[in-house]
């Protein structure tokens, strides 16, 4: 139980001072790409550190890491109109979507049905940074296990 | 846990906050004229979220009868509701022509849009830019580039691949050397082009009038 609190209170820790960080960047345009690459790689180690844990911690570290945004989304998703939290929402899940938006700063915009292809990264960023967690921490023996390999 | 390797994690967990001290005293060092401009943005929005207004206000029923037959290509819309938190105005577009307009949302990123739904705003206006009708085809080509691009709300002046709805339209002017806020500021808000010496009112309707 402590490894978990540990754990999440780290990812919070990470996920808000890479949002500051990344957002007083860009007032240095280009290196906030930087930022955003140098945030993937250190939440990489923060999984790779976690591969000691069982399945079932890592799951509960994502849900009360991500739980929050996800709520959001789903505030987004069912349409709800009206209120504080329903009306920021947008903003609020671009602000912890903050190192993905760097990347996606880069390119040119792409629209699909209507919507620039950013808003639907927002809107599933708790799923998008909740199976990179979970990727990452699942233990390389575990994946050299269920590698495919060449038949010669 | 070995020893090195809880030092080792420890350290990367202070990355980003010593990047974000580093960053702010290094942006704060080199705009002490935004600290001193009392109209600043922030000042705006600190005064006025004291008082209790934040971000853009909700929509109310009031409305508008603003007649938009007087505008051209390259001319500038603001609309706001009562209690913005950054002033009189939240919301900033740039008119096309065809009774069309490129402005910037969180959902759309930036967008175009029919200009109708700038009669739902209670405070509206309508700004002519004062330059050439070539320059201001040019500043909305610039606009139609940036179609699809992302809206930040807290994109900062520099760079040009964050963008929010005032920003867009600042930067489509200066790219024609027309500086329509040159006061020392981080960001745009929508009443800076209310302001500039550089633009006419075309008409304008509101409680604030």
């Amino acid at each position: 139980m402590v490894q978990i609190i540990l754990r999440v209170s780290r990812l919070y820790i990470l996920q808000l001072f890479a949002f500051l960080a990344i957002w007083l960047s860009s007032y240095y345009p280009g290196m906030e790409v930087f930022l955003s690459i140098l945030y993937f790689l250190l939440m990489a180690l923060e999984a790779r550190s976690a591969q000691r844990l069982k399945k079932r911690e890592i799951l509960i570290i994502i849900l009360l890491w991500q739980g929050p945004a996800a709520i959001l989304s789903l505030m987004l998703l069912s349409g709800m109109n009206g209120g504080f939290w329903s009306l920021n929402a947008p903003f609020l899940l671009e602000f912890w979507a903050t190192p993905l938006m760097a990347c996606f700063s880069c390119f040119k915009g792409l629209i699909l049905a209507g919507k620039p292809l950013y808003y639907y990264c927002i809107i599933s960023i708790p799923v998008l940074l909740g199976i990179y967690y979970y990727l990452l921490s699942i233990p390389c023996s575990l994946k050299q296990k269920n590698l495919i390999r060449w038949p010669f | 846990m070995p020893k090195k390797s809880r030092y080792q994690s420890w350290i990367s967990l202070l990355i980003f906050p010593s990047l974000t001290i580093i960053l702010a005293l290094s942006i704060v060092a080199q705009n002490q004229a935004v600290f001193s401009n009392s109209d600043a943005v922030m000042y705006t929005y600190l005064k006025n979220a004291c008082q209790g207004q934040a971000g853009y206000a909700y929509m109310s029923n009031c409305g508008n009868n603003i007649s938009f037959t007087e505008l051209e290509p390259g001319d500038i819309l603001l609309g706001g509701y009562p209690d913005c938190a950054y002033g009189r105005f939240s919301h900033a577009g740039i008119y096309l022509g065809k009774g069309q307009v490129a402005e910037g949302y969180v959902d759309l990123g930036i967008t175009i849009q029919t200009l109708d739904h700038y009669n739902n705003y209670s405070d509206i206006c309508l700004l002519k830019v004062k330059a050439p009708q070539d320059v201001k085809l040019k500043a909305v080509d610039y606009v139609l580039e940036q179609e699809g691009k992302i809206f930040y709300p807290l994109a900062f002046k520099p760079g040009d691949r964050w963008w929010n709805c005032s920003k867009i339209m600042w930067k489509a002017y200066c790219e024609q050397g027309i500086n329509l806020t040159p006061e020392a500021d981080f960001w745009i808000a929508p009443d800076a082009f209310y302001q500039s010496p550089l633009v006419d009112i075309i008409a304008e309707e509101g409680w604030f009038k």
